[in-house]
Protein backbone atom coordinates (compact mmCIF):
# COMPACT_ATOMS: atom_id res chain seq x y z
CA UNK A 1 0.00 0.00 0.00
CA UNK A 2 1.23 3.37 -0.76
CA UNK A 3 1.48 5.70 1.96
CA UNK A 4 1.14 9.38 1.42
CA UNK A 5 2.03 11.76 3.92
CA UNK A 6 -0.22 13.97 5.98
CA UNK A 7 0.71 17.91 5.21
CA UNK A 8 2.33 19.47 7.62
CA UNK A 9 5.01 16.15 8.06
CA UNK A 10 6.21 16.26 4.67
CA UNK A 11 9.06 17.48 3.83
CA UNK A 12 7.08 19.52 0.64
CA UNK A 13 5.41 21.15 3.33
CA UNK A 14 9.56 22.55 4.43
CA UNK A 15 10.64 23.21 1.21
CA UNK A 16 7.38 24.98 0.45
CA UNK A 17 7.16 27.03 3.14
CA UNK A 18 11.39 27.72 3.21
CA UNK A 19 10.80 28.91 -0.16
CA UNK A 20 7.59 31.19 1.00
CA UNK A 21 9.99 32.88 4.03
CA UNK A 22 13.00 33.36 1.16
CA UNK A 23 10.09 35.48 -1.14
CA UNK A 24 9.12 37.32 1.53
CA UNK A 25 12.50 37.92 2.25
CA UNK A 26 12.70 39.33 -1.07
CA UNK A 27 9.45 41.55 -1.10
CA UNK A 28 8.94 42.61 2.00
CA UNK A 29 12.54 44.88 2.09
CA UNK A 30 10.80 46.52 -1.40
CA UNK A 31 8.42 48.24 0.26
CA UNK A 32 10.23 48.98 3.89
CA UNK A 33 12.84 50.40 1.24
CA UNK A 34 10.20 52.47 -0.83
CA UNK A 35 9.54 54.29 2.48
CA UNK A 36 13.12 54.58 3.18
CA UNK A 37 12.87 52.62 6.47
CA UNK A 38 14.92 49.84 4.98
CA UNK A 39 18.64 50.05 6.38
CA UNK A 40 16.83 50.87 10.36
CA UNK A 41 14.40 48.00 10.68
CA UNK A 42 16.38 45.12 8.96
CA UNK A 43 12.96 43.94 6.87
CA UNK A 44 15.38 40.67 5.37
CA UNK A 45 15.45 39.45 9.20
CA UNK A 46 11.86 39.57 9.52
CA UNK A 47 11.01 36.52 7.49
CA UNK A 48 13.94 34.73 8.03
CA UNK A 49 13.62 34.51 11.61
CA UNK A 50 10.09 33.44 11.48
CA UNK A 51 11.04 30.66 9.12
CA UNK A 52 13.80 29.81 11.93
CA UNK A 53 10.52 29.66 14.19
CA UNK A 54 8.46 27.50 11.90
CA UNK A 55 11.04 25.07 10.17
CA UNK A 56 13.51 22.36 10.62
CA UNK A 57 17.24 23.60 11.59
CA UNK A 58 18.60 22.57 8.06
CA UNK A 59 15.94 24.15 6.04
CA UNK A 60 16.02 27.65 8.21
CA UNK A 61 19.72 27.62 7.38
CA UNK A 62 18.94 26.90 4.27
CA UNK A 63 16.31 30.33 4.01
CA UNK A 64 19.36 32.73 5.74
CA UNK A 65 21.68 31.57 3.02
CA UNK A 66 19.41 31.81 -0.27
CA UNK A 67 17.38 34.87 0.87
CA UNK A 68 20.09 37.55 0.65
CA UNK A 69 21.50 36.38 -2.82
CA UNK A 70 18.08 35.84 -4.26
CA UNK A 71 17.63 39.59 -3.34
CA UNK A 72 20.62 40.51 -4.58
CA UNK A 73 20.30 38.61 -7.96
CA UNK A 74 16.38 40.07 -8.51
CA UNK A 75 16.44 43.82 -7.30
CA UNK A 76 19.73 44.42 -6.55
CA UNK A 77 19.74 44.98 -2.53
CA UNK A 78 21.71 44.37 -1.09
CA UNK A 79 25.07 45.51 -3.49
CA UNK A 80 28.21 43.31 -3.25
CA UNK A 81 29.84 42.06 -1.34
CA UNK A 82 27.04 42.34 1.71
CA UNK A 83 25.14 39.23 0.40
CA UNK A 84 28.32 37.75 1.78
CA UNK A 85 28.31 39.19 5.33
CA UNK A 86 23.93 39.22 5.28
CA UNK A 87 24.24 35.26 4.16
CA UNK A 88 26.79 34.69 7.05
CA UNK A 89 24.29 36.66 9.88
CA UNK A 90 21.06 34.97 8.54
CA UNK A 91 22.23 31.65 8.77
CA UNK A 92 23.12 32.37 12.36
CA UNK A 93 19.78 33.74 13.13
CA UNK A 94 17.77 31.13 11.11
CA UNK A 95 19.66 28.57 13.33
CA UNK A 96 19.39 29.80 15.96
CA UNK A 97 15.84 30.74 15.68
CA UNK A 98 15.31 26.80 14.67
CA UNK A 99 17.87 24.93 17.07
CA UNK A 100 16.09 27.05 20.12
CA UNK A 101 12.54 26.26 18.73
CA UNK A 102 13.85 22.72 18.34
CA UNK A 103 14.96 22.27 21.83
CA UNK A 104 11.22 23.48 22.97
CA UNK A 105 12.62 27.14 24.21
CA UNK A 106 9.72 28.91 24.39
CA UNK A 107 8.92 31.70 21.38
CA UNK A 108 9.68 35.06 23.73
CA UNK A 109 13.04 33.39 24.75
CA UNK A 110 14.32 32.26 21.54
CA UNK A 111 13.29 35.25 19.90
CA UNK A 112 15.49 37.59 21.41
CA UNK A 113 18.42 34.63 21.76
CA UNK A 114 18.72 34.15 18.33
CA UNK A 115 18.56 38.22 18.04
CA UNK A 116 21.63 38.02 20.37
CA UNK A 117 23.32 35.17 18.42
CA UNK A 118 22.82 37.08 15.19
CA UNK A 119 24.32 40.53 16.72
CA UNK A 120 27.42 38.37 17.55
CA UNK A 121 28.14 37.01 14.30
CA UNK A 122 27.23 40.20 13.18
CA UNK A 123 29.37 42.09 15.06
CA UNK A 124 32.42 39.33 14.35
CA UNK A 125 31.77 39.80 10.75
CA UNK A 126 31.60 44.03 10.81
CA UNK A 127 34.89 44.17 12.49
CA UNK A 128 36.50 41.78 10.05
CA UNK A 129 35.20 43.67 7.01
CA UNK A 130 36.43 47.09 9.01
CA UNK A 131 39.99 45.56 9.66
CA UNK A 132 40.01 44.91 5.26
CA UNK A 133 38.29 48.47 4.25
CA UNK A 134 40.76 49.80 6.77
CA UNK A 135 38.55 51.75 9.49
CA UNK A 136 38.22 50.95 12.65
CA UNK A 137 37.01 47.84 13.54
CA UNK A 138 34.99 47.94 16.70
CA UNK A 139 33.61 51.12 16.32
CA UNK A 140 32.21 50.00 12.68
CA UNK A 141 30.47 46.73 14.18
CA UNK A 142 28.86 48.71 17.40
CA UNK A 143 27.45 51.06 14.63
CA UNK A 144 26.42 48.66 11.94
CA UNK A 145 24.75 47.09 15.16
CA UNK A 146 23.10 50.15 16.64
CA UNK A 147 21.72 51.36 13.57
CA UNK A 148 19.74 47.93 12.75
CA UNK A 149 18.32 49.13 17.07
CA UNK A 150 14.63 49.54 15.60
CA UNK A 151 14.42 46.49 13.71
CA UNK A 152 15.99 44.52 16.82
CA UNK A 153 12.95 45.76 18.57
CA UNK A 154 10.40 45.06 15.41
CA UNK A 155 11.66 41.61 15.58
CA UNK A 156 11.38 40.55 19.49
CA UNK A 157 8.03 41.71 19.29
CA UNK A 158 6.46 41.16 15.78
CA UNK A 159 8.39 37.41 15.23
CA UNK A 160 7.12 35.68 18.14
CA UNK A 161 3.20 37.23 17.73
CA UNK A 162 3.47 36.08 14.21
CA UNK A 163 4.85 32.66 14.70
CA UNK A 164 2.59 31.89 17.33
CA UNK A 165 -0.49 33.21 14.92
CA UNK A 166 1.34 30.82 12.31
CA UNK A 167 1.88 27.89 14.45
CA UNK A 168 -1.79 28.35 15.88
CA UNK A 169 -3.44 28.28 12.26
CA UNK A 170 -1.47 25.01 11.50
CA UNK A 171 -3.29 23.42 14.48
CA UNK A 172 -6.34 24.68 12.99
CA UNK A 173 -5.37 22.57 9.43
CA UNK A 174 -4.53 25.61 7.88
CA UNK A 175 -6.88 28.44 8.60
CA UNK A 176 -5.47 31.93 9.70
CA UNK A 177 -7.65 34.16 11.02
CA UNK B 1 27.86 33.79 -28.58
CA UNK B 2 27.31 34.25 -24.99
CA UNK B 3 23.75 32.73 -25.00
CA UNK B 4 25.18 30.18 -26.69
CA UNK B 5 27.64 29.38 -24.04
CA UNK B 6 26.79 25.95 -21.58
CA UNK B 7 25.73 27.78 -18.47
CA UNK B 8 28.07 25.95 -16.30
CA UNK B 9 30.69 27.53 -17.44
CA UNK B 10 29.26 30.56 -17.33
CA UNK B 11 28.25 30.01 -13.68
CA UNK B 12 32.05 29.19 -13.18
CA UNK B 13 33.54 32.51 -14.63
CA UNK B 14 30.98 34.72 -13.05
CA UNK B 15 31.78 33.33 -9.29
CA UNK B 16 35.36 33.45 -10.31
CA UNK B 17 35.04 36.99 -11.63
CA UNK B 18 33.08 38.28 -8.51
CA UNK B 19 35.94 36.51 -6.23
CA UNK B 20 39.15 38.78 -8.18
CA UNK B 21 36.92 41.66 -8.10
CA UNK B 22 36.07 41.07 -4.69
CA UNK B 23 39.72 39.96 -3.92
CA UNK B 24 41.72 42.70 -5.72
CA UNK B 25 43.66 45.91 -3.45
CA UNK B 26 41.69 48.58 -2.74
CA UNK B 27 44.78 51.22 -3.11
CA UNK B 28 45.39 50.01 -7.15
CA UNK B 29 42.24 50.71 -9.53
CA UNK B 30 44.21 49.60 -12.60
CA UNK B 31 42.76 46.00 -12.06
CA UNK B 32 39.75 47.59 -11.34
CA UNK B 33 39.95 49.33 -15.00
CA UNK B 34 41.22 45.95 -16.45
CA UNK B 35 38.31 44.11 -14.90
CA UNK B 36 35.38 46.41 -16.46
CA UNK B 37 37.27 46.48 -19.97
CA UNK B 38 37.00 42.31 -19.50
CA UNK B 39 33.03 42.79 -18.72
CA UNK B 40 32.66 45.45 -21.76
CA UNK B 41 33.84 42.77 -24.12
CA UNK B 42 31.99 40.27 -22.58
CA UNK B 43 28.96 42.14 -23.02
CA UNK B 44 29.73 43.15 -26.49
CA UNK B 45 30.34 39.24 -27.54
CA UNK B 46 26.92 39.03 -25.97
CA UNK B 47 25.05 41.25 -28.40
CA UNK B 48 23.16 43.01 -25.21
CA UNK B 49 22.22 46.09 -26.51
CA UNK B 50 23.64 48.94 -24.32
CA UNK B 51 20.27 50.76 -23.38
CA UNK B 52 19.28 46.86 -22.08
CA UNK B 53 22.15 46.87 -19.91
CA UNK B 54 21.59 50.40 -18.66
CA UNK B 55 18.25 49.72 -17.63
CA UNK B 56 18.65 46.65 -15.67
CA UNK B 57 22.29 48.26 -14.23
CA UNK B 58 20.71 51.44 -13.54
CA UNK B 59 18.57 51.10 -10.59
CA UNK B 60 21.60 49.06 -9.43
CA UNK B 61 23.92 51.66 -9.26
CA UNK B 62 21.88 54.57 -7.26
CA UNK B 63 21.56 51.65 -4.84
CA UNK B 64 25.24 51.08 -4.49
CA UNK B 65 26.10 55.11 -4.49
CA UNK B 66 23.55 55.10 -1.76
CA UNK B 67 25.12 52.16 0.11
CA UNK B 68 28.68 53.48 -0.10
CA UNK B 69 27.97 56.97 1.15
CA UNK B 70 28.86 56.22 4.39
CA UNK B 71 32.68 55.67 3.12
CA UNK B 72 32.61 58.78 1.49
CA UNK B 73 32.80 60.46 4.97
CA UNK B 74 34.57 57.90 6.69
CA UNK B 75 37.99 57.95 4.84
CA UNK B 76 39.56 59.03 1.39
CA UNK B 77 37.71 59.46 -1.53
CA UNK B 78 39.82 56.38 -3.36
CA UNK B 79 37.91 53.68 -0.77
CA UNK B 80 34.62 54.79 -1.79
CA UNK B 81 35.51 54.72 -5.75
CA UNK B 82 37.35 51.13 -5.35
CA UNK B 83 34.21 49.78 -3.36
CA UNK B 84 31.47 51.44 -5.10
CA UNK B 85 33.55 50.13 -8.79
CA UNK B 86 33.61 46.47 -7.16
CA UNK B 87 29.94 46.50 -6.27
CA UNK B 88 29.01 48.11 -9.92
CA UNK B 89 31.59 45.22 -11.46
CA UNK B 90 29.93 42.35 -9.54
CA UNK B 91 26.21 43.86 -10.28
CA UNK B 92 26.99 44.46 -14.37
CA UNK B 93 28.69 40.64 -14.07
CA UNK B 94 25.12 39.55 -12.53
CA UNK B 95 23.03 41.51 -14.82
CA UNK B 96 24.85 39.62 -17.73
CA UNK B 97 24.40 36.86 -16.59
CA UNK B 98 20.75 37.10 -15.66
CA UNK B 99 20.29 38.58 -19.40
CA UNK B 100 22.03 35.36 -21.10
CA UNK B 101 20.45 32.97 -19.15
CA UNK B 102 17.27 31.63 -18.39
CA UNK B 103 16.67 30.69 -14.41
CA UNK B 104 15.39 27.26 -14.96
CA UNK B 105 18.89 26.66 -16.73
CA UNK B 106 20.39 27.96 -13.75
CA UNK B 107 18.63 25.87 -11.66
CA UNK B 108 19.60 22.95 -13.43
CA UNK B 109 23.20 24.02 -13.55
CA UNK B 110 23.59 23.83 -10.03
CA UNK B 111 21.98 20.44 -9.79
CA UNK B 112 24.19 19.39 -12.19
CA UNK B 113 27.28 20.38 -10.33
CA UNK B 114 25.94 18.99 -6.63
CA UNK B 115 24.51 21.87 -4.99
CA UNK B 116 22.61 20.42 -2.49
CA UNK B 117 18.79 19.75 -3.82
CA UNK B 118 17.71 21.43 -0.56
CA UNK B 119 19.45 24.78 -1.59
CA UNK B 120 18.09 24.06 -4.99
CA UNK B 121 14.54 22.90 -4.60
CA UNK B 122 14.22 25.84 -2.21
CA UNK B 123 15.74 28.39 -4.77
CA UNK B 124 13.34 27.54 -7.77
CA UNK B 125 9.98 27.77 -5.60
CA UNK B 126 11.24 30.98 -4.36
CA UNK B 127 11.85 32.39 -7.29
CA UNK B 128 8.33 31.41 -8.51
CA UNK B 129 6.76 32.73 -5.28
CA UNK B 130 8.35 36.23 -5.34
CA UNK B 131 6.78 36.83 -8.41
CA UNK B 132 3.26 35.95 -7.16
CA UNK B 133 4.11 37.95 -3.72
CA UNK B 134 5.46 40.89 -5.54
CA UNK B 135 1.87 41.37 -7.07
CA UNK B 136 0.10 40.20 -4.02
CA UNK B 137 1.80 43.26 -2.00
CA UNK B 138 0.86 45.81 -5.11
CA UNK B 139 -2.72 44.75 -4.96
CA UNK B 140 -2.72 45.01 -1.49
CA UNK B 141 -0.79 48.36 -1.69
CA UNK B 142 -3.14 49.72 -3.96
CA UNK B 143 -6.04 48.81 -1.98
CA UNK B 144 -4.91 50.27 1.35
CA UNK B 145 -4.30 53.29 -0.32
CA UNK B 146 -7.71 53.31 -2.15
CA UNK B 147 -8.60 52.97 1.76
CA UNK B 148 -6.66 55.24 3.64
CA UNK B 149 -5.54 57.74 1.02
CA UNK B 150 -1.87 58.98 0.72
CA UNK B 151 -0.50 58.63 4.56
CA UNK B 152 2.46 60.11 5.74
CA UNK B 153 5.15 60.15 8.53
CA UNK B 154 4.58 57.50 11.49
CA UNK B 155 1.10 56.46 9.91
CA UNK B 156 2.95 55.28 6.49
CA UNK B 157 5.60 53.64 9.08
CA UNK B 158 2.38 51.55 10.32
CA UNK B 159 0.76 51.06 7.01
CA UNK B 160 3.88 48.82 5.48
CA UNK B 161 4.20 46.64 9.27
CA UNK B 162 0.36 46.04 8.74
CA UNK B 163 1.00 45.15 4.87
CA UNK B 164 4.52 43.13 5.82
CA UNK B 165 2.63 41.20 8.16
CA UNK B 166 -0.57 40.45 5.95
CA UNK B 167 1.38 39.40 3.22
CA UNK B 168 3.24 36.91 5.23
CA UNK B 169 -0.27 35.16 6.09
CA UNK B 170 -1.02 35.28 2.17
CA UNK B 171 2.14 33.88 1.19
CA UNK B 172 1.62 30.82 3.68
CA UNK B 173 -1.76 30.03 3.48
CA UNK B 174 -0.52 29.74 -0.68
CA UNK B 175 2.38 27.74 0.35
CA UNK B 176 -0.03 25.37 1.72
CA UNK B 177 -2.21 24.95 -1.48
CA UNK B 178 0.94 24.37 -3.28
CA UNK B 179 2.05 21.72 -0.70
CA UNK B 180 -1.10 19.97 -1.25
CA UNK B 181 -1.04 20.52 -4.86
CA UNK B 182 3.10 18.74 -4.56
CA UNK B 183 2.01 16.08 -2.28
CA UNK B 184 -0.95 15.38 -4.81
CA UNK B 185 1.98 14.89 -7.64
CA UNK B 186 4.42 12.94 -5.42
CA UNK B 187 6.74 15.35 -4.72
CA UNK B 188 9.32 14.14 -2.34
CA UNK B 189 11.31 17.09 -1.44
CA UNK B 190 13.56 17.04 -4.11
CA UNK B 191 13.24 18.93 -7.71
CA UNK B 192 13.88 16.62 -10.76
CA UNK B 193 14.97 17.57 -13.98
CA UNK B 194 16.78 16.13 -16.99
CA UNK B 195 20.79 15.06 -17.04
CA UNK B 196 22.38 18.12 -18.62
CA UNK B 197 24.71 16.81 -21.34
CA UNK B 198 28.46 16.56 -20.87
CA UNK B 199 30.24 19.82 -21.39
CA UNK B 200 31.37 20.41 -24.98
CA UNK B 201 35.15 21.34 -25.12
CA UNK B 202 35.13 24.91 -26.84
CA UNK B 203 33.13 25.67 -23.65
CA UNK B 204 35.58 24.50 -21.28
CA UNK B 205 38.43 25.64 -23.14
CA UNK B 206 36.72 29.19 -23.10
CA UNK B 207 35.72 28.99 -19.39
CA UNK B 208 39.81 27.87 -18.27
CA UNK B 209 41.06 30.30 -20.35
CA UNK B 210 38.77 33.04 -18.30
CA UNK B 211 39.60 31.61 -14.99
CA UNK B 212 43.38 31.74 -15.84
CA UNK B 213 43.30 35.11 -17.16
CA UNK B 214 41.64 36.52 -14.26
CA UNK B 215 43.82 34.43 -11.52
CA UNK B 216 46.67 36.44 -13.63
CA UNK B 217 45.28 39.68 -12.88
CA UNK B 218 44.74 39.09 -9.42
CA UNK B 219 48.53 37.55 -9.09
CA UNK B 220 49.55 40.65 -11.02
CA UNK B 221 48.05 43.29 -8.84
CA UNK B 222 49.12 41.57 -5.61
CA UNK B 223 52.82 41.30 -7.03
Amino acid sequence: MIRVPEPGQSAARQVVQAAGFTALGVVVPVFFHMVGIGRHFLPMHLPVLAGGMLLRPGYAVVVGLVTPWLSSALTGMPPMPLPILMSIELVALGGAASLLTAARAPVWIACPLAVLARCAVSWLAMALLAVRLGLPSSASAWLAIVAGAPGILLQIVAVPVLAAALRASRRHGGEIA
Amino acid sequence: MVHAMDTRSKLVCAAMFCVTVLSAPLSRLWPMALLAVFAAVVSAASSISLRALVVRLGPIAGLILLAGLGLLFQGPPVRFAAMSGKALLCGWCGALVGATTPFSDILAALRHMRVPSRIVGVTGIAYQLVFIALEEALRMATAYKCRSGQVRGMRRVRQVLRLALALCHRIIERTERMERALLARAFDGALRGLPLPPMRRRDMAASGLACAALVALLWASYA
